[in-house]
């Protein structure tokens, strides 16, 4: 008996080998993509347009090693034909700009001609005026833009995150869900909120003071304007820095933490169930390995989504930005000093607000990736 | 807060203009002090005001992450329901390959090259007992035989039958 018993020991040593050879994955993949909710993400997929829609990743899970497929040499063509385009299409501002600023200088030499001084400066500031008031209405439309972006790209991230978390928790962070959902969450949240109701009005409000002090030469408050636009950058820097820092630093510490429980369940399930035991810890590895497929395609197509969300928009608001540094460029030679200067100082607004835009965007790129990692990290240790 | 920033612009407005209308002398020297004076109180006025009309409930609102969370149990819950499915379909492919090693070795045990195992598999794709069929008398008794299996799925012996198909040598069902 105590023979038997002892070649039935040896026979499960030789036998209990790696059993996942003959392993579907995809049909694990398929299963567990079925029991996960993805109706809120995929209806916000359906929702965006289709020129966004056109630059997203295509995501297939199923795919195995390809998860997503982008066409990284043909994006920069296309959003470099999307500029292009939203820069002739604002050439209708552009000329608007010009044809002020040739109709201010021409007053300006009659002025000269006819020695009429005060009532040419009051014609160019009325000029100005007409000016100013059309970036204003530009700076607001570009703020609209950029809100409306902004709440675009929470509302995806916000359709994804809890599929992510569903993945991750699969994928055996289990603490690593429960400490990062609720941070990453609130994080969102708050740092998109702020951008909305202090950084981007402080953006306008440097705008508008900037562009308006121009008028009252003797009254310049270019100071504090520029006090506000740094203030602007600086605080979504801020933010997005704080934001990122706070769940890296949390996230590492716990996925070790995950990695290390994990293995210390599959040794004691591989250890004390003979045969069976190495194929359930096999089994339930292959489903976290599964999961962690699904998250880390999932999550790299939302990374590049997000970028892509708030990128496409972005170029709309880089073009006026541009449009503004060319009509400054263009007006300078006919003499209009201050009105060269006014039109930079829009151009530099706008391409704070791009910046805000872009920040925001490369903040939801870079937690995705952030979690993807940490994950990855949990089986690591594993 | 909005009224205050459009009472600023139009002070800066106002000089502008009154230094287009006042003549070049003393007047538009005090003027432009007055104006300067008015612009520093409006813009202390929008400091003040915007502490005390900071929008803290949208804040709030940010906090809560703008849009409904669904709870971290909820989340965990799902994450295991996600993982046991997976886990099911996998135990469920690796179910005739635990069959076929089960079989290599009670035949190598047995002696009996006939030997076939079949599992019953559970909720959650776990093995919940086993059926022995023999083609010949093995080598050890069937409660050995069962008990061996037991081990060897980590399962109750009790759980375990043997039947043997074979003719002449008693027919029939042993647990």
């Amino acid at each position: 008996m105590r023979f038997i018993l002892f070649t039935a020991v040896i026979l499960i040593l030789i036998v209990a080998g790696p059993v996942w050879g003959f392993a579907d994955l995809a049909s694990v993949v398929e299963d567990q993509l079925n029991h996960l909710d993805l109706d809120d993400f995929y209806a916000y997929l359906e929702q965006m347009d289709r020129e966004t829609r056109e630059l997203l990743p295509r995501w297939d899970p199923v795919g195995g090693e390809k998860g997503i497929s982008l066409d990284f040499s043909g994006l920069p063509r296309r959003l470099a034909a999307i500029l292009w385009r939203e820069v002739v299409v604002n050439f209708n501002l552009l000329s608007k700009l010009i044809i002020l600023a040739v109709i201010a200088s021409v007053l300006a030499h009659f002025q000269q001609a006819w020695s009429g001084e005060s009532l040419g400066r009051l014609v160019e500031n009325v000029i100005y005026l007409v000016l100013t008031g059309l970036v204003i209405q530009n700076f607001l439309f570009t703020l609209n833009l950029a809100r409306a972006t902004l709440d675009r790209a929470t509302g995806f991230i916000y359709s994804l995150l809890p599929a992510v978390f569903t993945l991750l928790t699969a994928a055996g962070g289990l603490s690593l869900t429960t400490i990062c959902h609720p941070v990453v969450w609130t994080g969102i949240g708050l740092v998109v909120q702020v951008i909305k109701d202090l950084v981007l009005p402080l953006i306008f409000f440097a705008g508008t003071v900037g562009l308006v002090s121009f008028l009252a030469e003797e009254l310049t408050m270019t100071r504090l304007a520029g006090l506000a636009r740094k203030l602007a950058v600086g605080l979504s820097g801020l933010l997005v820095s704080i934001f990122l820092g706070l769940i890296t630093v949390q996230g590492v510490s716990v996925a070790v933490a995950d990695g290390v429980s994990l293995r210390a369940a599959k040794f004691v399930t591989g250890t004390f169930v003979p045969l069976v035991g190495s194929a359930l810890a096999d089994s339930m590895e292959l489903a976290a390995g599964c999961s962690l497929l699904i998250k880390n395609a999932l999550g790299a197509f939302g990374a590049v989504a997000a970028v892509i969300i708030c990128l496409h928009p972005a170029v709309k608001i880089l073009a006026v930005s541009l449009i503004y540094q060319i009509a400054s460029a263009l007006v300078q030679p006919l003499g209009r000093q201050r009105l060269s200067a006014a039109l930079q100082e829009a151009g530099a607004t706008l391409m704070v607000v791009f910046a805000a835009v872009a920040v925001t965007g490369l903040m939801f790129f870079f937690c995705l990736t952030i979690l993807i990692g940490l994950g990855n990290m949990t089986v690591m240790v594993r | 807060m909005r009224e205050t920033f459009r009472s600023l612009l139009a002070l800066i407005l106002l000089g502008g203009f009154l230094e287009l209308l006042l003549p070049q002398d003393e007047m538009r020297r005090y003027s432009r002090l007055v104006v300067g004076l008015l612009v520093l109180l409006s813009l202390m006025r929008m400091v003040f005001n915007a502490g005390r009309e900071f929008p803290l409930g949208r804040l709030e609102l940010g906090l809560n992450g703008t849009e409904p969370s669904p709870s971290t149990s909820f989340i965990l819950q799902e994450g295991e329901r996600v993982l046991r499915a997976g886990a099911a379909k996998a135990e469920e492919k690796l179910t005739p390959v635990l069959e076929t090693r089960a079989n290599n070795l009670l035949r190598a045990v047995t002696g009996d090259h006939g030997l076939t195992t079949k599992l019953a598999v559970g909720e959650g794709g776990k093995v919940v007992g086993a059926t022995i069929v023999l083609n010949k008398e093995p080598g050890l008794p069937p409660e050995a035989l069962a008990r061996l299996a037991g081990e060897i799925f980590g399962i109750s012996p009790e759980t375990v039958e043997v039947e043997k198909v074979f003719v002449g040598k008693g027919e029939g069902k042993e647990d």
